[in-house]
């Protein structure tokens, strides 16, 4: 069929878009790429490789693509003919947009995204001016994937470069690996942002100010929207991929019982499983697991063990510890509350070295301890066995004895030398007390473990799991594999917690396999992604696809497990209320082999 | 695709090779009929048809081609005539002079280059950086690939000036492509208000990468622009005062780099003074902000930072205090290790003898401090008092002495002894005597005569003692005070009274603590001969004017930073999409569009008064110390004269 040009509809960053009219007189859209763009070869190379893509995705809150054809030299992607407005119109002119108006919006680009999501497809570049509205206020996302056609010729090859619009990109946006279907629900909810305020959520002076608000600034208060719509909203701006909604279908579900509004709504936000803060970088993770996801380092938490942990320097056998030693010391175990150590005795005393820091813990930890006490500078040792297991301990009980007699002798020869028996029972009783001194006094542990700090323990399978996930954490590359791997435990753990004992008794073993393979699954992605380097996504070398789309295959199946975890729990919850029993040992069983199939 | 044909410029041009795109442009090499070559830069079709970037476009390209700038590669013509704003023609173009020779980055290519040659590169480098800031502009995203090395070893500056459109057009839906350059100093990726120490930093990394052959940090968003690799380690041979400078080119924040380029020019030269130090910061004693060291007019509270004092050498009424009892719990020890952070040169050991002596080893008794200790001592008297209450109110037994008092309590036992010696001698007469009253008086006399003795012996000891107890800590040194009537302390006063801007009190601490050493210098010929005091005043003579100009030019920042902050350029793009959405008045537009050119233009505005700020700091400097070495040279000529002539003499 030939085509001819008719008048230019609008322009963007890549290219203009035209109307299109082919001989029996239909009209479609036609997006020719500018002669900035097409001049690369591999930029035009990435937009027809996106463009054949797209082609036979149909939805009603999608525009729908046609393919590429050829106008005289020119390539132009046919595309359906959308006549209404666009979404940055609507907001240029009519925005903050009544919260009835944002919520229908919304569930139709989520409705849309959600269709080309399941086609594998990351729009990338989602923004008000992509969402074009039809005669009719359907809101139709366009330019899926498209942003990956952008030109990178004219940048420096020493330059970080991406493609993104900053009032909306996800905080993850500057590394291209980690952009995926959960990017586009970020940029959903700048623009759900934008229609409920006018303005969207952050902003700063420069391109890369704003992204850096989009990494490091609070959520946006988001005043004036009811309580439902702004929490999906804030659901959707989490800075964490792994914290947003997992899938549009959850969110489309999520903003449609906002308007039936009889309907319970169940965010993830509501839920907890027991959290804890990182020691060292702060952040928080499950508490069950003893490393934490964000900077990959083993989280201390001694437990009741064999093992004893004694400071044994700087400085001579018997002598007291620097004082500005003890000083970094105490502020350490203040600073890492997760320790659980309770150390009033070292706030008021600066012991005598060597001492025992803590005793009776497990070997773990001992050993963790004795590394980080050895970064505070101090010499420390662990050994199995009670205060008094280190022979250098005994040495310094001896010669905190003897000092202790030598004192008390002198006193009671001056105070009984008139009488021979009181002066054997003085002797008798300094001889005593020097003992006790040097070996019970002396020796005591300067700090103790809290007793709140023990935690019930979960089944041995359960526990195992975890024990694995917290084994190949920390030789995990990238940090949001990492996370990735969290949004698996914590919610693995939060639908136990929703499980009634019966239900529980029944998926626990199932959930335990859940998360040891998610575990496994997350580390060999990790591995995958370490072999191909970020280079690899701009070349249009097939191979190098090829890879590409296992490593998104891995990706995908650990993001569809979260997913599913996530709308399980959900409908525990709900079926609790209405007081249905609900187990679905089947389902779950699934994804364990769905994952199960990767390995 | 079809390839676009370049703007006639110059009729007879002739085109050579194909174009290829330049940031926002695209470009063609052209021999114009002259013979010379140029490159014709025409705006990219898409981004000239947003009104406000082709607006933008035209306004800094005029601005680069008006700029008097020696190393900037020549505009010849900008186009299309008569208006290139007009959004009803072809979109606007530039030509410009090419310059036969290399790019930098080409250049780089082959680094690690030798030292000398570095040397020699950055030299000329930061020569025609500080020719382009002395025109009043900055780089700000200074890229090898638009630096040209001459043949004849000029450099020019090729395509620069499109920082400001980049950031315009993030705004726009016209452009997705962020960069994030690792030559792009911090405070320039962040925000749109930046001074020439951007570009020191982007010289910096020039040189670093010449210096190692890869760029100091690699492709990435800030976070990880934190720790440097140690220069040695990279590469062994780079002579520490270049490593010092380079990594001071590269601190990230603008306060810590070298002022002006021609500092690192200065310095590669091998003239430089200062500008391996890193700035020492320390607290200020009245408010607790942090300071710069020596300084003692605090910019944060506008008091005297130093409010404690150092005694005068042989002050009879010196204070020491001396703590009475120690503790070992951490409060104790915490509170006494703030106590000295604060006042002391540097914060001692604190470990003390506590409890019975005899439970310590004599190697732990020979380390650790008895009590009574002394804690700080030769401090002026009101200072003593001041620095005791402190102690006391933190729960400290302390009390204060001085030497007046030891010389009472020696006198004191002195007499003591002298006393119970004459008793002895009377007492001793009086049993001599005989008769029951010699004795018995004799006898009291005596034993009177002992006690005193004893107390006498005792205090005389104990005086010994204190002579001999070195205190922990002596509290940090303090010039004399700054003059209150000093009229540049005055001028700088005034200013600090309403700057708000930290890059500008910044500056005036610089200036305040350069000030102050002219102060001291006056203050230490204050009583020598008339000659002395003239050359001190010749010395302070030009750092007047100079001063009064950083007065007025803080003020004028002042101004500007207050309207600059009424202008947000996200809000205004807004309006202006609102506008045409709403098919509003196109005056309106037009007002909106004027907005945008007012806030490029107090940008403009600032980054040139921020660079004279900077450039009066640094001459004030130079001012300074030649001043003072020019006077220490004098005079120590005079006295060589004097010994001549003695020696003649003889």
């Amino acid at each position: 069929m030939e085509y001819r040009i008719g008048r230019e509809l609008g322009s963007g960053a890549l290219g203009k878009v035209v109307e299109l009219l082919d001989d029996d007189g239909h009209a479609w859209a036609g997006k020719i790429l500018h002669h900035s763009q097409g001049a690369d070869e591999r930029a035009r190379r990435r937009f027809e490789a996106e463009a054949r893509l797209l082609t036979g995705i149909a939805h009603p809150n999608l525009i729908a693509v046609h393919g590429l054809v050829r106008i005289g030299d020119q390539t132009a992607l046919r595309m359906e003919l959308v006549t209404g407005s666009d979404l940055a119109r609507l907001i240029a002119t009519d925005a903050p947009l009544p919260p009835e108006r944002v919520i229908e919006l919304g569930r139709g680009i989520a409705a849309g995204l959600a269709e080309a999501h399941r086609a594998g497809l990351v729009h990338r570049d989602l923004k008000p001016a992509n969402v074009l509205l039809a005669d009719d206020g359907t809101p139709k996302v366009a330019d899926f994937g498209l942003a990956r056609a952008t030109s990178f010729a004219s940048s420096d090859p020493d330059a970080l470069a991406v493609a993104g619009t900053p009032d909306y990109m996800a905080p993850e946006s500057t590394d291209p690996l980690a952009i995926d279907a959960r990017s586009d629900l970020y940029a959903l909810g700048c623009i759900l942002c934008e229609l409920v305020t006018g303005a969207p959520p952050y902003s700063g002076a420069t391109a890369f100010a704003t992204l850096h608000a989009h990494r490091n600034d609070p959520l946006p208060v988001l005043d004036g929207a009811p309580d439902g719509l702004r929490r999906v909203i804030r659901w959707l701006l989490a800075k964490s991929p792994t914290d947003r909604p997992q899938s549009a279908t959850e969110v489309e579900t999520a903003l449609a019982n906002l308007t039936t509004s009889t309907a319970l709504i169940s965010l993830r936000e509501d839920t907890t499983v027991g959290e804890r803060r990182c020691a060292a970088c702060g952040a928080s993770g499950p508490a069950l697991v003893n490393v934490c996801f964000s900077c990959g380092v083993a989280q201390l938490e001694p437990t009741v063990g064999p093992r004893s942990v004694f400071v044994t320097g700087p400085g001579e056998n018997a002598a007291k510890l620097d004082a500005a030693l003890r000083q970094k010391l105490l502020a350490w175990i203040s600073k890492n509350p997760a320790l659980g150590l309770d150390a009033a005795l070292l706030t008021k005393e600066v012991p005598r070295l060597p001492f025992a820091l803590v005793i009776g813990i497990d070997e773990a930890s001992a050993t963790a301890l004795v590394a980080s006490l050895r970064g505070l500078g101090l010499d420390a040792e662990a050994i199995v066995g009670g205060k008094l297991a280190l022979s250098a301990s005994r040495k310094k009980g001896w010669t905190l004895a003897k000092r202790t007699f030598t004192i008390g002798a002198t006193g009671t020869f001056f105070a009984f030398r008139s009488s021979g028996t009181m002066m054997l029972i003085g002797a008798a009783v300094v001889t005593l007390s020097a003992l006790w001194r040097g070996f019970g006094h002396a020796t005591r542990p300067v700090t103790k473990l809290k007793k709140a700090t023990a935690r019930a323990l979960l089944p041995s399978a359960l526990e195992a799991a975890l024990g694995r996930v917290a084994n190949v954490v920390p030789a995990m590359a990238a940090a949001r594999h990492r996370d990735a791997l969290r949004g698996v435990v914590e919610r693995a753990l939060s639908l136990r917690d929703a499980l009634d004992a019966r239900q529980r008794a029944e998926l626990e073993p199932v959930i335990a396999e859940l998360i040891d393979h998610a575990a496994l699954a997350s580390s060999r992605l990790d591995q995958l992604e370490a072999e191909l380097s970020p280079d690899d996504l701009r070349s249009g070398d097939e191979a190098r696809r090829e890879s590409w789309h296992a490593r998104d295959r891995w990706a995908g199946k650990i993001l569809q497990v979260t997913a599913f975890l996530d709308a399980m729990r959900a409908r525990t919850v709900m079926a609790k209320a209405k007081g249905v029993g609900l187990a679905d040992v089947d389902e779950l069983r699934a994804q364990v082999q769905a994952l199960e199939e990767l390995e | 695709m079809s390839t676009p044909n370049p703007p006639a410029a110059f009729p007879g041009q002739r085109v050579i090779g194909e174009p290829f795109r330049l940031r926002h442009e695209i470009a063609w090499t052209v021999e114009l009929p002259d013979g010379r070559r140029a490159v014709i830069a025409q705006l990219v079709p898409e981004l000239a048809a947003e009104g406000a970037l082709r607006r933008r476009w035209v306004a800094d390209m005029e601005r680069i081609a008006a700029l008097p700038a020696a190393h900037l590669a020549p505009t010849l013509k900008l186009g299309p005539e008569p208006d290139p704003r007009d959004p009803a023609v072809d979109p606007p173009w530039r030509v410009r002079l090419d310059p036969a020779g290399t790019t930098l980055d080409h250049l780089l290519k082959r680094a690690p280059l030798p030292i000398d040659e570095v040397i020699e590169l950055g030299g000329k480098l930061a020569g025609a950086l500080q020719s382009f800031h002395a025109a009043g502009a900055v780089l700000r995203d200074l890229d090898p690939r638009s630096i040209v090395i001459g043949d004849d070893g000029k450099v020019w500056f090729t395509d620069v000036g499109h920082a400001r459109l980049a950031i315009l057009s993030s705004r726009t839906a016209s452009s997705l492509l962020l960069e994030c350059s690792p030559y792009v100093a911090a405070e320039a990726l962040l925000g749109t208000v930046v001074d020439a120490r951007a570009d020191v930093y982007s010289l910096g990394v020039v040189l670093w990468r010449a210096l190692t052959g890869r760029v100091p940090f690699e492709a990435s968003l800030l976070g990880s622009r934190t720790a440097l690799p140690e220069l040695s380690t990279v590469r062994p041979e780079v002579p520490s005062t270049l490593a010092a400078l380079v990594v001071r080119c590269l601190a990230h924040e603008p306060e810590q780099r070298p002022p002006t380029a021609r500092d690192v020019a200065d310095a590669l030269a091998g003239r430089g003074t200062e500008v391996a130090l890193v700035i020492m910061r320390t607290n200020c004693q009245a408010c607790g902000a942090l300071m710069r060291a020596g300084l003692r007019l605090c910019l944060a509270c506008g008091k005297q930072a130093v409010q404690f004092h150092r005694a005068a050498p042989d002050d009879p009424d010196a204070v020491r205090i001396v703590l009475e009892k120690a503790k070992e719990d951490a409060a104790f020890v915490g509170g006494l290790h703030d106590f000295y952070e604060a006042v002391a040169v540097e914060v001692p050991k604190l470990n003390f003898v506590v409890g019975d002596q005899r439970m310590y080893s004599k190697a732990e008794l020979a380390e650790r401090h008895k009590t009574p200790a002394v804690l700080i001592a030769n401090l002026a008297p009101d200072t003593g008092q001041a620095l005791a209450l402190r102690l006391r109110a933190g729960g400290f037994k302390v009390h204060t002495r001085t030497p007046r008092q030891d010389a009472a309590t020696a006198r004191t036992a002195r007499r003591m002894l002298l006393g119970s010696v004459g008793g002895v001698v009377a007492g001793s007469a009086g049993i001599a005597a005989g008769g029951g009253l010699g004795v018995v008086f004799g006898g009291l006399a005596v034993m009177m005569a002992v006690v005193t003795l004893i107390v006498g012996w005792g205090l005389q000891r104990r005086t010994k003692r204190w002579a001999k107890r070195v205190p922990l800590a002596l509290l940090r040194a303090t010039p004399a005070a700054l003059p209150a009537g000093d009229a540049l302390v005055a001028t700088i006063a005034s200013v600090l009274a309403t700057a708000k801007s930290p890059d500008v009190r910044a500056r005036l601490d610089e200036l305040a603590s350069l000030v102050q050493r002219l102060c001291d210098a006056k203050a230490a010929v204050a009583s020598g001969t008339s000659a002395e005091i003239a050359d001190a005043e010749r010395v302070t003579a030009p750092v007047k004017p100079l001063v009064e100009l950083a007065r007025t030019t803080a003020e004028a920042i002042e101004t500007i930073d207050h309207q600059l902050a009424t202008l947000d350029e996200g809000a205004i793009m807004r309006a202006l999409a609102r506008c045409e959405a709403r098919r509003e008045a196109p005056e309106l537009r037009l007002d909106l569009l004027a907005g945008l050119d007012t806030l490029r233009n107090l940008e403009e505005q600032r980054t040139s008064l921020m660079r004279r700020l900077l450039e009066l700091t640094s001459l004030t400097r130079s001012a300074v110390s030649l001043g003072l070495n020019l006077v220490a040279t004098l005079r120590s000529d005079d006295v060589e004269v004097a010994h001549a002539l003695a020696a003649l003499d003889e």
